[in-house]
């Protein structure tokens, strides 16, 4: 029985290049599906049953990682990249190969090698070495907050973490106020003040983070509850017994 | 160590001088106890003297008194108040000018107005005792030692007050604030220096991004025997890009400010080079209303921009979509929009650390301060639209 290929590339020169080298160096090789975006190479893993998976790594809709996560354990994958290199060549050797863009014939020959010799064994789970890679791909994910994506009226806006003069919780939402306008996000405070620089910016209260340059002064009121007041905005704040500390020293 | 000092006839920067704007209190914009201070407050007290003296000569003679003796009224006047506002001032402005180390000057400048206190008294006493004999009363009063001596100091504090002690807190608080003016500025310097190195760094990696490299590089490869043509179209595209903005990298180095269709005509080429590659999944339109095109523009911001768009926009959408770029001016702006129809923000994507947007607004901040503002929204067609109200600038 013959093996069954599956490539998926968006572009459709490389797409067909790719095909044309697979059967000038592997004629023994089927290709049984041929797709143009993730998603169509999802549903090509249900329908064609591919031994062999070629992969482009960055792909409209779901991305090669995501589709081979979901071939893990039933196929043999090979990405292909333009530039991870770095991130993927550390598996070279594993259970999950990789090509680099431009594809070369040598190259490509070695690829086949390999998976000719691994196509005896059944397929190995790379759900594991396929998170790591993740991880790799996208290094910046604990980086501190730049913007913040939030709902204003019937549009979304990206708003510069720098213009935020504070942050306030209701119930569903939290409020991103800046000194001209206010949008909303979903995100809870608790995590997006996890990723806030905390030397900017202060919780003061169970529902507040305020950014700390804006604070005009804090002042308490007749019933002793303790309250800020901005600069740049009318919005009283209220602050808590603990948020109420880290203004001492100030 | 290098020499700070800021020179003694030159105004003091804006944030180190006492005086305000007001023109007649321009004196206090020069360094304190300086040639220059000294005169234009010598000028400007003079006139009140003089207008004093002036009228008290008139009051003079109009109760009766002779033409010399209200002249005489006058002269004495003058004389004793314009050395007791002058002539610790001058002395302490014959110190500084000898440009001495601070201390000794510090020390110098407290003796050289002690010195003025004395002299100041002396002429008081001789101009105040011509005028008591010119009107004809007597200051020969009976008064008691203590009496005399709380006198005395009033009179001390009077002159002190008027002769210079009253800059004498701003002569001593002149090194601190220079120091502090200074500090402020070499920190600006170093900063700003920092940020021109970033946006230099962007603009490399703009330049040579690899993705878009050798995925360009991977389809003219692809194309070269099945389609030629195609291959050597998309050449030609890479070239026309690479040719549009390798040469700029250098010309900009300066940060010099480009245009706005210069900027257009890069992100055309750049946008021809994904066209090859992307097929009918890429419409684009770039352009330039009226004579926005001639305005100016600092270079591969927005570049940046139309890339985002492509790599977080349209690759990730099956089907692709389109791109439009347009430039236009409003009133005294400029409005640049990069418009796309791609997947938009999703959920993930969104509160980022977005490093890229970042860095456009720092090189926004860094040459137009506050007078520049970067919007990103979802646009109505389903994607993001990022627009950026400029100042206008001309691009000479």
């Amino acid at each position: 029985m013959s093996t069954r290929i599956l490539v998926a590339e968006d572009e459709r020169a490389q797409r067909a290049e790719l095909i044309r080298l697979l059967r000038d160096r592997w004629p023994a090789a089927e290709l049984v599906a041929e797709c143009e975006d993730g998603d169509a190479a999802l549903a090509a893993l249900e329908e064609a049953r591919p031994d062999v998976l070629f992969l482009d790594i960055r792909m409209p809709g779901a991305s090669g990682i995501d589709v081979a996560r979901a071939a893990s354990g039933r196929a043999h994958v090979v990405l292909i990249t333009a530039y991870e290199e770095y991130a993927v060549k550390a598996f070279e050797a594993g259970a999950l190969d990789y090509l680099l863009k431009p594809v070369t014939v040598p190259r490509l020959d070695a690829a086949i090698e390999r998976l000719r010799a691994r196509l005896a064994e059944s397929p190995p789970r790379i759900d594991e070495l396929l998170e790591r890679l993740e991880n790799q791909l996208r290094p910046q994910r604990e980086a501190p907050l730049n913007w913040i994506t939030a709902t204003c009226g019937d549009s979304v806006r990206l708003i510069p973490v720098e213009e935020v003069l504070f942050l306030r919780a209701s119930d569903k939402y939290v409020r991103v106020v800046t000194a001209e306008d206010e949008a909303i996000v979903r995100t809870p405070l608790k995590e997006l003040g996890e990723r806030l620089d905390p030397d900017r910016f202060w919780r003061i209260h169970r529902s507040v983070i305020v950014a700390a340059e804006a604070v005009h002064r804090i002042e308490r009121d007749e019933l002793g509850r303790w309250h800020a007041r901005l600069r740049g905005h009318d919005e009283v704040l209220p602050v808590s017994e603990s948020g109420r500390s880290l203004f001492r020293g100030m | 160590m290098q020499e700070s000092r800021p020179s003694l006839n030159r105004p003091l920067p804006a944030a180190v001088a006492v005086g305000g704007p007001r023109r007649w209190l321009s004196y206090r914009t020069y360094p304190v106890f300086s040639w220059p201070w000294v005169w234009r407050r010598a000028l400007l007290f003079g006139l009140l003297i003089v207008a004093w003296g002036g009228l008290s000569g008139v009051m003079h003679y109009a109760e009766g008194g002779s033409g010399r003796d209200a002249a005489l009224v006058f002269a004495a006047f003058v004389f004793g108040t314009g050395v007791i506002v002058n002539i610790g001032p001058f002395l302490a402005a014959i110190v500084r000018h000898r440009r001495m180390p601070a201390r000794r000057e510090r020390a110098l400048v407290l003796v050289a107005l002690g010195v003025g206190l004395a002299l100041a008294f002396l002429a008081d006493m001789q101009s105040s005792a011509l005028l008591a004999e010119l009107s004809g009363t007597s200051f020969e009063r009976e008064l008691g030692a203590g009496a005399l001596a709380i006198n005395l100091l009033v009179l001390l504090v009077i002159y002190a007050f008027v002769g210079g002690g009253l800059a004498l807190r701003a002569y001593l608080g002149e090194e601190r604030r220079l120091a502090d003016y200074q500090a402020e500025r070499e920190f600006q310097r170093l900063q700003s220096e920092k940020l021109a190195a970033d946006q230099q760094l962007a603009m490399l990696q703009a330049q040579i991004e690899p993705h878009f490299l050798f995925n360009t590089l991977a389809t003219v490869r692809s194309s070269l025997r099945g389609d030629p043509n195609h291959a050597e179209a998309t050449l030609d595209a890479l070239c026309d890009y690479l040719r549009a903005t390798i040469p700029r990298l250098r010309r900009d180095e300066t940060g010099a400010l480009s245009t706005v269709e210069e900027q257009l005509e890069i992100c055309r080429r750049y946008l021809a080079v994904m066209k090859q590659r992307m097929g009918e999944r890429l419409d684009y339109e770039v352009h330039a209303e009226g004579e926005a095109g001639a305005l100016g523009f600092p270079p591969f911001i927005l570049l940046s921009l139309v890339e985002n768009a492509i790599r977080h926009g349209l690759e990730p959408k099956p089907g692709g979509g389109r791109i439009d770029v347009a430039a236009r001016r409003e009133n005294e702006h400029l409005r640049v929009s990069v418009e796309d129809s791609g997947v938009g923000f999703s959920p993930e994507s969104g509160s980022g650390s977005g490093v890229g947007l970042d860095n456009i607004r720092r090189q926004l901040k860094l040459r137009y301060g506050e007078g520049a503002r970067l919007r990103l929204e979802s646009s109505p067609a389903g994607g993001v639209r990022a627009i950026m109200i400029l100042p206008l600038e001309s691009a000479s």
